[in-house]
């Protein structure tokens, strides 16, 4: 029931459109409550196009609001369905992105204060975050609808790919703000992380086609800090990040590639990759 | 199968329903055989995701992220069935939850909705883009009585354009609604046929006696301290009309049951 009572002129003005923009939401709201109301102004317009008006507003409000990281992604050209899937992971949410600038700011932070000019600390740690965010990123341990999403047309593999790009991007943002707050004098030393990651990250991938994507993250990550350590002790604590060990990096990745690409099969069913 | 109709599949716990299902669903690799759909090798590329254009998938136990609104999830998952333009795809997130009657908790978030309704939500995002084949797990599970009325009503509806494979374990469900049953136990496959031709497994193996049966293959005390008995009658046994879930009994106690025609 509604507060304002039935009246025949009151309708057909709204529907010619006569009617102030006060007295018109009167009417909207009586005919949202009123199925007498919507008849009455039903008689005035076609029944089939007030329904149907009155369903698309319904939606709308009921529709999702786009999210930051969504809306970031629109405005940067993505369209909206593209964004959406990247956006529908716990990884680019705004706890992700806090954990990771923190890390990221707190490694840069504990190189400064060793005074020693070195900033290993940091090149060591920075490439975990996004070997992190793509054990975040995709399966069914971070997707409880895992099951519903591989059983669509949309490819399991495309989604992996498509958030461990997102991750990726975001850590190399955070890592190289971090470094102009916490390290200006470093100068493209601090970025000697970028290749590392690369490779953990694609190495986590061609792993994950053999073991779940998290297991694979956690042996990529050990590997990573027990090179590190044992290289750290042998060697200066750069040597990893050096001239000689980026090419290193850079071969690497494009083999985690090759085994990603031609395994990716795996993907596309819930299983061992995801 | 043929298109249309509803093929329910019945079987004890562990039998491989679900694996079943999940397999038709191209969620899983079958561990032998080939599934294919509207003759699409499920298998291979392009074929799979040709089928999947096709599918539609409620899983045994639907879940969502709980901070998700229903609205949000079903909408997520018709992007995932590549409904791209929004508003064509926000109207189609309606009308399947008009379908399911949750329409008016399509903003409320997963986390305050009962297991019932998590799976209403479940069962909405299954019929986005009418499939040719729903594949659903347990459908009437956490359904009160009503709503599993209005579940039959609707299965009913659907099979007349889709087929519906169910599983379930009522078989008063499966006797209302199927036009063919499945029965797999232990990974194989038992029984294919109409549930009047399970049913008539049982003509002549159901009997009411009024001491506990020295041979029955099953049996259960009645209210009025009589026993229902399922097997072969003794000579003076008073034989009773038997029901679907009777034939279904006689099927599964029956190592030597051959697959019906």
């Amino acid at each position: 029931m509604t507060d304002l009572p039935l009246d025949p002129q009151l309708a057909q003005r709204y529907a010619t459109g006569q009617l102030s923009t006060a007295e018109a939401v009167q009417v909207e709201q009586a005919m949202d409550r009123s199925g007498q109301w919507r008849a009455l102004v039903g008689t005035h317009v076609p029944a089939e196009r007030l329904d149907l008006n009155f369903m698309a507003i319904a939606v709308e409000l009921d529709a999702p609001k786009r999210g930051r990281v969504e809306r970031v992604m629109v405005r940067l050209g993505l369209d909206e369905h593209v964004a959406r899937l990247m956006a529908a992971t716990p990884v680019l949410r705004r706890s992700w992105y806090l954990a990771s600038f923190l890390v990221l700011f707190f490694g840069l932070a504990a190189a400064g204060t060793e005074n020693t000019g070195s900033i290993g600390f940091f090149l060591a740690v920075a490439p975990i975050v996004p070997v992190l965010g793509v054990a975040l990123a995709y399966g069914p341990a971070v997707d409880p609808a895992h099951d519903m999403t591989v059983a669509t047309p949309v490819s399991g593999f495309r989604l992996l790919l498509l958030r461990s790009v997102a991750v990726l991007a975001t850590s190399v943002v955070f890592g190289g703000v971090a470094a102009v707050i916490v390290a200006p004098d470093h100068g493209l030393e601090v970025l000697a992380w970028m290749l590392p990651a690369l490779a953990l990250t694609a190495a986590t991938l061609a792993l994950a086609t053999v073991v779940p994507t998290r297991s694979a993250a956690g042996v990529t990550i050990g590997v990573w800090l027990v090179v590190v350590t044992i290289v750290g002790q042998a060697a200066t604590d750069l040597t990893l990040f050096g001239g000689i060990a980026q090419p290193i990096y850079l071969a690497l990745a494009v083999i985690a590639g090759i085994v990603v690409v031609m395994r990716r099969e795996v993907f596309e069913v819930a299983g061992v990759g995801a | 199968m043929p298109l249309g109709g509803v093929v329910t599949v019945l079987g004890p716990n562990g039998a491989g329903k679900t694996t079943l299902l999940r397999s038709l669903a191209t969620v899983q690799k079958p561990s032998s055989g080939a599934i294919h759909i509207d003759g699409l090798d499920v298998s291979i590329e392009p074929d799979r995701t040709e089928a999947r254009r096709r599918i539609g998938y409620l899983p045994q136990d639907p879940e969502f992220a709980p901070r998700a609104t229903v609205f949000d999830v079903v909408d997520y998952l018709a992007i995932c069935k590549e409904h791209r333009d929004r508003r064509r795809r926000h109207l189609e997130v309606r009308r399947v939850l008009d379908a399911v009657e949750m329409t008016d908790r399509a903003g409320d978030r997963i986390a305050s909705l009962s297991g019932g309704m998590v799976r209403r939500v479940a069962l909405a995002q299954a019929l986005l883009g009418s499939p040719r084949l729903l594949v659903l797990d347990e459908p009437a599970a956490g359904l009160d009585p009503d709503q599993r009325l209005r579940l039959r009503d609707m299965l009913s509806t659907l099979g007349e354009r889709a087929t519906v494979v169910v599983s379930t374990h009522l078989t008063d469900e499966a006797a209302a609604v199927s036009s063919a049953v499945l029965v797999v136990d232990g990974g194989v496959l038992r029984f294919h046929g109409s549930p009047a031709q399970l049913t008539s497994r049982a003509q002549g193996h159901v009997w009411v006696s009024a001491q506990p049966p020295v041979v029955a293959r099953r049996t259960w005390r009645l209210p009025d301290g009589s026993h229902r008995c399922i097997g072969d009658p003794p000579p003076d046994a008073h034989l009773v009309t038997p029901t679907m879930e009777d034939g279904y009994l006689m099927l599964v106690s029956d190592p030597a049951a051959a697959v019906a025609a």
